[in-house]
């Protein structure tokens, strides 16, 4: 089952922040959803989930399958939670209860979400965690004795627990070297493949996008900037911010784009990237349609 | 605010021969359970006494009693402190084993048990007050003790030759004396409230020594008639423990606010 | 986890052995010439020889040094052989015995009732951070706690039992009369409780964990009740140790206040009475019960959160 969102607006409080976010995943399909920290990514995977601020306002609509998300009762979504869409957590250790054992949690997540008996629950869990890469004894194990990489393997095999249809992974790839960014890569790569989901990557790294997805958006102060094919959205970048998110990209590391991202209480008009754009004129100021998957009115 | 709170406290023990119309022993039984009048502005209780008198110089006792308890405690405990962090070793397991004993209890049984072998009596009470408070001193300054103990200018005081008691008294109290000062505070509360128990009880001050708990405890039978009989002393005991508290409490954020000057 | 109970048992066992020798210490430490009390006690100030004194001491090894008299005691002890009571002519552990279940009885039906409103409130309170409900709970939970249990004791004396005349005023006949002090007894302890385990829940909730939990589909009152439950519930019981050891020391109030007949009005009874093998029997029932709470609590928390075996 895929996911369709179309035209998304999220404001909380009196502050606009998700602006028409359209995009769609295909089922089984790779999606990355790009940027810096703060341009409201993560936002994006709350408002599917409906896990907003008491205080926000959601527009638009959001498609799982054939199913509307943003009309569902609580107790509905709780049934689609984890079920259908399972979501593995920026720094996975905070996600897991430190007074359970790591099996014992995902067991919990299968019940939840199955109705089998205890001993099923925990030899799904075991397999679970024998599938995201750990030996099965790690199943008594605490979140404090593993690592960080072991403790996000387990979350990912809490987003496994019942089965969804779609993986939504955000920031999966922070504070891992390259091998285990490879490894982590491959193992979503593997566990999509093997249950049939599809996957919303949300992530500032562009190697890891470019490594796992097929399509991709670049988000910016909670807009879409861009949106492509991943090959055609690394290599021949469209819009201005895209192109400087590549150049900043450099063999010792990093050049930071110069400027800051806009707080959203004082957005400016029309484009959201004109005050750091080297290319602004005053058309910018209009708002901006996007246009063959670039927002830019020059490309 | 603090210091006029701490003088005003310290002066309600002093006040009562002076502001009291009457002896708070004077019974006149033809007399009892009057209600407020000119003469006896808070009326008079089971025996006659005048209420007022009585209050103000239970205020006295208590205060006095409390205040002596509570040192006897702190420097007990900051000794046995001083002994065991400085010295470590088996001096801190003796002293340990001693404190996880005496705390096994809950602090108010342990007084109470205390008063009930020594018996009746305000002395007994005082120093069975003492030997429940002295473990909270003991346990902080131990702590604080430790650490400091580790610090580079003790090492190098003493490699100066300087004598332990030295050591302790220009490095060590210093930084024992905001936690300890704070923990007094509330350990006088405390205090305050476990003296009036205990003399509720029968088991702290005697008669006709005038005390609050015991003023509480022998307007049981006329609580119908005379609440008041009740209500004032349960009331200077509740104000006078809230006001303690504040104090403790401003104390505490005083003492923080003066350790990030420091920094 | 059994390497800590046993750990745990002898740390217990060592220190009941020093409330024993504490209690005993305390006692010798007594004035009073205690040959002489206990043959005044039955034989009257009138009745009183020399000789009479003399084989009282003898007959309670009171001319031995205190350190093979602990000995003795501790023998006797140990074959459930408190000494006599030297008002009532009854043994201490028949004294004691009758008195202990009713101060049970007092103590568990607090505790009972006191955790079945705490909880659930706490809970909720939490939940419903800033509603209607939580601030009710917020100043019960500031009331109850900063009352002294003496004047919620009589305060409800005063209103139920004389103006109101719905209870009874003392005894411990019939289930009316447990309703005050019971009450008496809850109030402080639950105000406490709350009070903790809703700054315990407000904490945990705030954890990514129990976002990650919503996120993952569990619902409120299971990510509630299991969940942050849990994981609030150490510091609760860390407390709750000392709040059961608070609560068997208001009770020895509350049985006086209410002449309910239990352990605690014994204990006052015959500290009155100077009735010492009465006196040091109860405390060391105290003492040992004190300590079996603690070690129980500290058993409980580890199992609750196996971080705690780690402090």
């Amino acid at each position: 089952m895929g996911l369709i969102v179309e035209n998304l607006s999220v404001r909380i409080g009196a502050t606009s922040i998700l602006k028409e976010i359209d995009f769609t995943i295909a089922p089984g399909e790779r999606f990355a959803i790009l940027g810096e920290s703060g341009a409201g990514k993560t936002l994006i995977a709350m408002s599917i989930l409906r896990l907003l601020p008491r205080d926000s306002v959601l527009e638009g609509r959001i498609y799982l399958g054939n199913d509307e998300l943003t009309t569902r009762s609580e107790p509905e979504m709780e049934r689609v939670r984890g079920r259908r869409i399972g979501m593995v957590f920026e720094q996975p250790w905070s996600s897991l209860n430190p007074v359970f054992s790591c099996g014992s949690q995902i067991a919990h997540a299968v019940r939840l979400h199955h109705r089998v008996t205890p001993r099923a629950a925990r030899e799904r869990a075991t397999d679970l965690i024998e599938r995201v890469g750990l030996p099965r004894d790690r199943y008594s194990a605490y979140p404090r004795q593993m690592s960080g990489g072991m403790q996000q393997r387990i979350a990912i095999a809490l987003a496994l627990a019942g089965s969804p249809e779609l993986i939504i992974a955000d920031e999966p790839g922070t504070a891992l070297d390259p091998a285990r960014l490879d490894r982590i890569s491959h193992l979503f790569e593997r566990i999509t493949a093997e249950i049939g989901a599809a996957l919303l990557l949300i992530t500032h790294q562009l190697a890891l996008a470019r490594s796992l997805c097929a399509n991709g958006a670049v988000l910016y102060a909670g807009e879409i900037v861009e949106m492509a094919a991943i090959p055609e959205l690394l290599d021949r970048p469209r819009h201005p911010y895209t192109q400087a998110l590549r150049a900043a990209i450099i063999p010792e590391g990093f050049r930071p784009i110069p400027g800051t991202a806009p707080e959203f209480s004082s957005l400016p008009h029309g484009c959201r990237f004109q005050l750091r754009c080297p290319f602004a004129v005053a058309h910018c100021e209009q708002p901006q349609q996007l246009m063959n998957g670039s927002r830019c009115w020059r490309s | 605010m603090r210091h006029v709170a701490l003088v005003a406290l310290a002066s309600l023990t002093l006040v009562a021969p002076f502001a009291a119309p009457h002896d708070p022993a004077a019974a006149d039984v033809s007399n009892r359970l009057a209600p407020p009048s000119s003469q006896f502005p808070l009326g008079t209780d089971g025996l006659g006494r005048c209420v007022l008198s009585r209050m103000l110089y239970a205020a006295r006792v208590t205060m006095l009693s409390a205040a002596a308890a509570t040192s006897i405690a702190m420097l007990a405990g900051t000794t046995a402190g001083v002994a065991a962090g400085y010295w470590g070793a088996w001096t801190d397991s003796a002293v340990g084993y001693l404190v996880n004993v005496f705390l096994a209890f809950p602090a108010l049984l342990l007084a109470l048990i205390f008063a009930a072998i020594l018996g009746p009596g305000l002395g007994h009470g005082i120093v069975a007050l003492s030997a429940s408070g002295w473990t909270r001193y003991a346990r902080v300054v131990r702590a604080i003790v430790r650490t400091e103990r580790r610090a580079r200018y003790v090492d190098a005081s003493r490699a100066m030759g300087a004598t332990p008691w030295h050591i302790v008294r220009v490095h060590v109290l210093p930084s024992v004396y905001p936690a300890i000062s704070v923990m007094a505070m509330f350990g006088l509360a405390n205090t305050v409230l476990s003296l009036s128990v205990l003399s509720f009880l029968g088991l702290g001050v005697v008669p006709p020594t005038p005390e609050w708990g015991a003023m509480i405890e022998s307007s049981r039978p006329f609580l119908s008639i005379r609440p008041g009989l009740l209500l004032w002393p349960a009331g200077a005991l509740i104000a006078t423990m809230a006001l303690l508290h504040w104090i403790g409490e401003t104390t505490r954020e005083n003492t923080r606010l003066d350790l990030r000057v420091e920094q | 986890m059994t390497a800590l109970v046993v750990q745990r048992l002898i740390a217990a066992v060592l220190t009941a052995f020093g409330v024993a020798a504490l209690g005993f210490s305390a006692l010798n430490l007594a004035p009073g010439d205690q040959a002489e009390s206990v043959a005044i006690a039955r034989y009257g100030t009138t009745g009183l020889t020399a000789e009479r004194i003399e084989q009282v001491r003898r007959e309670n090894h009171l001319d031995l040094p205190p350190a093979r008299r602990f000995q003795h005691w501790l023998r006797s002890a140990a074959m459930g052989d408190l000494g006599t009571s030297m008002v009532r002519g009854t043994t201490v552990v028949q004294e004691i015995r009758p008195r202990l279940w009713r101060s049970v009885e007092l103590s568990g039906l607090a505790v009972g009732l006191s955790l079945s409103i705490a909880v659930p409130c706490g809970v909720w309170s939490a939940a419903r951070e800033g509603g209607w409900f939580d601030r009710i709970c917020r100043w019960a939970g500031l009331f109850g706690a900063a009352m002294p249990a003496v004047c919620i004791a009589l305060g409800l004396m005063l209103v139920f039992s004389l103006w109101i005349p719905l209870f009874p005023v003392a005894g411990a006949r019939g289930a009316r009369s447990a309703v005050l002090p019971v009450t008496t007894l809850v109030i402080a302890n639950a105000a406490w409780t709350l009070k903790l385990l809703r700054a315990s829940m407000l904490d945990v909730l705030r954890q990514p964990f129990i976002r990650a939990a919503r996120a993952r589909g569990f619902p409120q009152p299971v990510i509630l009740y299991r969940y942050a439950l849990k994981a609030a519930a150490v510091p609760v019981v860390n407390l709750a140790g000392t709040q059961f050891l608070l609560l068997i020391e208001g009770s020895v109030l509350v049985e006086t206040i209410f002449a309910w007949p239990g352990l605690g009005r014994l204990l006052v009874e015959s500290a009155l009475a100077r009735d010492y093998p009465v006196i040091l029997g109860c405390a060391i029932v105290f003492g040992f019960a004190c300590v079996a709470v603690n070690s129980a609590a500290d058993v409980l928390s580890v199992w609750l959160d196996p971080r705690q075996a780690e402090s």
